[in-house]
């Protein structure tokens, strides 16, 4: 009799979530038909968003603060822009080696970063992403403050022309999609939940067992990837790399993201990364003030919702989102 | 434990202790404040490394190993303070404990409702001790007596061989206490249980054998009534009527 009850906890609460996401993608899908909005806004806050949701796996599920994930955001974009414009493979493979790169590099990073814990394993995060980034602005390969740019974006699977720009506007959205697939996949698996009690309570995890290690380094290295892809994607629809995407600053802006959006829900990663989007947009007409409104508009998030917008309304409504 | 020492910076916290525990048994460990229970406790499940000496559980040495892996050979601690994770349900808090025998928990894309084979043993660990009502409530929200028996069924859900109690009955009322008394006598009737209790009544009440820890050091042991006997004992710890008095005052807090 009990088992009616247990269910929605045990099985899943991801129905709003579930419905709440679908329909969003289903409004994607549409924008280039109503064509109010210019696509190419769109397609960056897919990218941001993506970027913000792989960052609060680690920080939302897995208790993780990582200050440096901009070099997995901006690896993912380099590794993409050289990949078409140097070797001049099609964007396909492009995605596939950005990818690659920043599993193997999120592998390394994480295995040095999660032996400490806490503000110390934040530190070595920050740590490791600042000698990436003095890589990257001394190694030829990234032409330094120029970036890389001026590259054709190509034909996926010698098909579809991504210079028209809502062919590439469908494929971004269908990688935002794959990516979060992905991600729920994981918040709801046996993994997930682990990851979960390693966020809440590490020594009673490795009480019961659980190598927690092992747990946050395969979290670390999922996130990478995604985080990746996003600068992937964002380096095809920008068709630029730059040094700004591995610069620290952009470690700190996936967390105002996610912070603003709300941590550990769902859909509060992606409502930041759309709204970091606006702001670039919106505000840009501010100048060197964008930084100013910026951390205005972060501040009133904060102090006004504190769980985030998406986190304040789930608790309103009693609801995961 | 052969000659197991730890030193903190020069303070020995724990003395060359010499302490074998029989299979079966509810074996308590007793002394005043900063006698290095705890210290102790942590060595044996791993969370800190012996400056010297060994530990052997069930005929292989196991110093130095990890707790997680400590806890997977069948050797399971609870914490003094409730140690739960306080954003699950304690239906999720049951279930986590129990999926850690599943073997490793790294597949990330199946639902977790390949877990559903669990469910049956949750069930009764909730009925057990009593929680099948509070299933669906958040742990961190329980009662203080209710979160120290999700505690320790959790640490039963790991099916130990060995249990460690870190002061069970720590904060207790009098009620939750003989709850909790009762539940760790079934507990031993299939695991090995090695507590810390500051509880004298708790631990003349459950004990098989009592070790007594004092300054680092194990100066007695035996049965209960032994101990109370035992003049050294009397002197370190029981002898002292205003300690022991003042003590009491605060449980009852």
């Amino acid at each position: 009799m009990r088992d009616k009850a247990m269910k929605p906890h045990i099985a899943s609460t991801r129905d709003w979530r579930f419905i709440l996401f679908t329909g969003l993608i289903l409004v994607l899908a549409l924008v280039p038909l109503l064509g109010w909005v210019y696509p190419y806004f769109i397609m960056q806050a897919l990218c941001f968003a993506l970027f913000a949701s792989a960052f609060n796996l680690l920080i939302g599920h897995a208790g993780l603060a990582s200050f440096g994930h901009a070099m997995f955001f901006g690896t993912g974009g380099y590794i993409c822009a050289h990949a078409l414009k140097v070797w001049a493979v099609p964007p396909h493979w492009a995605v596939v080696f950005a990818l690659i790169a920043t599993l193997i590099l999120g592998l390394c990073v994480g295995l040095i970063a999660i032996r400490r814990q806490g503000i110390y394993f934040s530190m070595t995060t920050l740590a490791l992403a600042q000698m990436l980034y003095f890589v990257y602005l001394q190694s030829p390969f990234t032409h330094g403050e120029d970036g890389i740019q001026g590259f054709s974006r190509g034909h996926l699977f010698g098909l579809f022309d991504l210079n028209q720009t809502y062919v590439l506007y469908y494929l971004i959205l269908l990688l935002f999609f794959l990516g979060h697939v992905l991600i729920a996949r994981i918040i709801h698996s046996p993994f997930g939940d682990v990851l979960q009690a390693i966020g809440q309570n590490e020594t009673r995890a490795q009480s019961l067992g659980y190598e927690t290690a092992r747990f946050k380094a395969l979290a670390f290295v999922l996130s990478a990837g995604l985080a990746g892809l996003a600068g992937a994607m964002k380096a095809l629809v920008t068709q630029t790399a730059s040094l700004s995407d591995v610069h620290w600053s952009m470690s700190g802006d996936v967390i105002l993201m996610v912070v603003m959006g709300g941590m550990t829900t769902f859909l509060g990663p992606i409502l930041g990364g759309f709204l970091f989007a606006a702001m670039l947009q919106y505000l840009s007409v501010l100048g060197q003030w964008v930084i100013v409104a910026q951390g205005t508009i972060f501040l009133a998030c904060v102090v006004m919702f504190r769980q985030g917008l998406i986190g304040t309304l789930a608790r309103r409504l009693r609801r995961s989102l | 434990m052969q000659g197991l020492s730890k030193d903190f910076g020069g303070v020995q916290a724990v003395r060359k202790v010499d302490l074998s525990i029989t299979r079966g048994a509810i074996h308590a460990l007793i002394g005043p404040n900063g006698a290095g229970k705890t210290t102790l406790f942590n060595l044996i499940t791993g969370f800190l490394r012996p400056t010297s000496g060994r530990i052997m559980f069930e005929g292989s040495e196991i110093t130095g190993s990890s707790p997680a892996k400590m806890a997977r050979m069948g050797l399971v601690r609870s914490f003094q303070m409730s140690s739960i994770f306080p954003q699950m349900t304690t239906a999720q808090n049951i279930r986590i404990a129990v999926q850690a025998r599943r073997g490793s928990s790294f597949d990330f894309w199946p639902s977790r409702s390949v877990l559903s084979d669990l469910d049956a043993k949750v069930e009764v660990l909730l009925s057990d001790f009593d929680l099948t009502a509070l299933a669906d409530q958040q742990a961190g929200e329980l009662p203080y007596g209710r979160k120290r028996a999700l505690e320790l069924a959790m640490t039963l859900a790991c099916s130990p061989r060995l249990i460690l109690l870190d002061e069970p009955t720590s904060g207790l009322g009098a009620e939750d206490i003989a709850v909790l008394i009762a539940l760790i006598r079934k507990a031993a009737l299939t695991s090995t249980i090695l507590m810390v209790e500051h509880n004298l009544k708790a631990v003349a009440d459950l004990s098989t054998k009592v070790s007594v820890l004092v300054r680092g050091a194990i100066i007695a042991q035996g049965t209960y009534a032994q101990m109370e006997e035992d003049r050294l004992v009397q002197q370190a710890y029981l002898g002292h009527p205003s300690l022991s008095s003042q003590f009491s005052e605060q449980r009852h807090d």
